[in-house]
This record gives structure tokens, sequence and C-alpha cells, in this order.
């Protein structure tokens, strides 16, 4: 996985690339303490781009919605017409953190 | 193609820019096309593997359907190295942008990405050869010990199944629970704890170096009808009370922290998917593709 983060006036935008699986534990632990870090108040999680991601994947982005929520910040999920849309599907992940584009 | 050649794409409106770039990639030993625009036709056989953006070029914006050349950068994944003024605007269409902060550092830059490239393109080619020969095969055993060997047999599998994606992580939960929760005994509340405390890989690796563990292995059976695929999984651990765990699965959301991978196979599109005796041993069908449909 790699992320990118941007800064936008009313909220951090965090692009995922690649593939989100229990291989990526500890840099998606070093980016939850960097979107924390940000002062802005919400947090936009772009999945668009990301080609897969497990059932640690999906854990870790509830490590981030945690680290979002400790912090005051809301989280939101972009998904779009994303290749993993259909893993988020069946994992009701919408249920948890709002999707953005909905 | 040589498919050991090394092939980049200058794009860049300004032609003055564009034979310099062009240049500097030559200098590279890299075989080099140029263009003006993302709409370049390209030669059926031609696969870059690496693409330079000048500071002149037109992006469009995300909404915007994508041209065929703009595809085939997606579909193969190739890098694109790009000036800082594009970089936002290349992020919006395409996954893998790298910026170069000047010239003299770019030739360099594109060259380790093309040769990149090639080593991960000659590595998809070899992966499809061996779809090919699992689709040739009528039966064939597979045993694996490590969470790492799980992860890559799943991929391998699941090329063959329509829903590509989902059987893969259906595949992936089922093969790494046999690995973690069977053959190296990490419990489910164990599991979620070493998670939390950022250990939980660590623990997997020193059980699967110790004694007690480094010999068990995870045995997955397939054979194969013209129609569908069949494989059987099984541990070498004490299984588990399967019965009551997925009848209790029908009543927690996916989500929720312990068990989740299980819970996702069970909606990951088997056709069939069923433990059996006392929980060691999961049996599960599905369709496959054509072979066409598994290259593609």
């Amino acid at each position: 996985m790699q992320y990118t983060l941007s800064e936008n006036p009313n909220d951090l935008s965090v692009l995922l690339t690649g593939e989100l699986t229990l291989n990526d534990e500890e840099e998606f632990r070093a980016l939850c303490r960097d979107v924390v870090e940000t002062s802005r108040s919400k947090c936009i999680i772009d999945v668009t781009q990301l080609e897969f991601l497990d059932s640690a994947g999906l854990g870790l982005l509830l490590v981030l919605k945690e680290f979002c929520e400790d912090a005051g910040k809301t989280i939101a999920l972009k998904v779009g017409d994303s290749a993993i849309k259909e893993i988020l599907d069946i994992s009701e992940f919408d249920s948890l953190i709002p999707y953005e584009d909905a | 193609m040589n498919k050991n050649q090394h092939t980049c794409i200058v794009i860049d409106k300004n032609e003055q820019l564009r034979k310099e770039l062009v240049e500097l990639m030559s200098e590279q030993g890299l075989d080099v096309f140029e263009c003006k625009q993302l709409d370049m036709f390209l030669p059926s056989d031609l696969e870059p593997d690496v693409i330079v953006f000048g500071q002149n070029v037109d992006v469009a914006d995300a909404d915007t359907s994508f041209s065929d050349f703009e595809l085939l950068i997606r579909e193969c994944q190739i890098p694109i190295v790009a000036s800082l003024v594009l970089r936002d605007s290349l992020l919006n269409r395409f996954q893998e942008v790298h910026v170069y902060p000047d010239l003299d550092v770019l030739g360099i830059m594109a060259r380790t990405l093309a040769f990149n490239q090639v080593k991960r393109r000659l590595i998809k080619e070899d992966m499809c050869r061996a779809v090919q020969g699992i689709f040739h095969l009528d039966e064939a055993d597979f045993y694996l010990k490590t969470v790492e060997e799980a992860q890559a047999i799943a991929l391998l599998i699941s090329l063959l199944a329509p829903a590509k994606k989902l059987l893969r992580l259906g595949l992936t939960e089922l093969l790494i629970n046999a690995v973690e929760h069977g053959n190296l005994e990490i419990g489910a509340q164990e599991k979620q704890r070493l998670r939390e405390s950022g250990t939980w890989m660590s623990e997997v690796n020193r059980r699967l170096n110790s004694d007690r563990y480094r010999d068990k292995k995870v045995h997955l059976h397939l054979s194969k009808t013209k129609q569908e695929l069949l494989l059987r999984i099984e541990d070498e651990g004490q299984g588990f009370d399967w019965q009551k765990i997925l009848q209790d699965n029908q009543n927690v959301k996916v989500q929720a922290k312990s068990g989740r991978g299980l819970r996702l196979a069970q909606r990951s599109g088997f056709d069939e998917f069923s433990y059996i005796g006392k929980g060691n041993i999961v049996e599960c069908r599905f369709a496959i593709s054509d072979l066409g449909a598994a290259n593609g």
C-alpha cells in the first residue's frame, strides 16, 4: 500500500493505492499518526484506486476511524467505482464509515 | 516486441523540451517514443515500461472518460514520472506517479522505474503461464506453511474465477485461518490482542520458527471439472466449533472485530462452502472462467 495526504481547505484527503492487507499494518499505523497530526477536522479516505483489501485491511480502516474519532475528527470513505467496491459491499462497510460519494 | 526491451514514452507539447527529454532517456539506454498528448495511438504490441511527462501536457479531470492510451497506462500499471506541476492532475487519473525534482535525476529515476516495470511484467507473464498450467490440471496438491504462501496461492487460484477479487478474498481468509488459527493455534481473542499491540506478525513468525509449529503444513487439494474448481483445505490444528460460529455469524455484522475473516469468506462468492468434522477441513467450490478470461 502507498498513501498520499492532501490538505484541502475543508478536509484532509488520504489517497490509498495498491493493496491494503495484513502486510501493511506498520505503515498504516504511521499513516494514522500522520492523519491525527493534521489540523483538518474531516478526513476523507479515497479508496478509488485501491486494488484489493482483505479482512486485515478492513480492520486497518477501522483503526483509522478510531484514531480520527479519538482526535475529534469525522471520517468518510470515497469509494466511487473502486475495484474493491464489492468487498466493501459484502462487508456492509457503509454502515460503519459513511461514503462521501453516496 | 522484445520482452526484455525497456521502453519509454515522452510526452510534452513543447517540441524543444520533448527533444531534450528524449535525448535524456536515450542516454539511459531506453527505447524512446515521443508524443504531444495523452491520445497517442500505440501499436498493439507496444507496452511502455515508463511514461515521462514534461511540463506542457493537458491532463483531463477525474470525471472525463479515458483515452485508449490512458487505459493502457492504468491497466498495465505503468509508472509515470512527471514534473511537480502535473502531479495532482495526474494523480486524479493514474495510480503510480513519481515527481522528479530536476532533470539531473529524471534520467536515473525513469531508468530504475522502467527496469522494475520490466521485472513486474515478466513476473506477471510467468504467473499467467502458471495459471494456464493450473487450468490444464485435473488434480493438484499444494502444501504451505506461511501467511505469505497462503496469500500467493489464493491470488493464483482466484485468477481462474469470474469474480476474482471476491474469490481471492475468500480463499485468502480460509488459507490464513488454516495457518494462524489451525496450525499456529492463535485464537481469535489472542489475535485481536496481538494486532492491537502491533505484534501479530512477529508472533506468527516466532511460532513458525519454533519446534512446536515449524513442521506443520496446510494441505490444499485442488480438483477440477470442466465447469468448476473444488478445493479442500486441511490444517493440522484441533479444529473449532464451526457449526456454532457459522450459525452465530448470521446474526453478527461482518465488521465485528473478531472472526471477520470467516464471515467474509462466507460471503465471498463460493458456490458451496462447508467445514467438515472437527473443523480443520473446509471444502469449497466455484465456477471457473475460460482460459481467455483467466489471462485477462
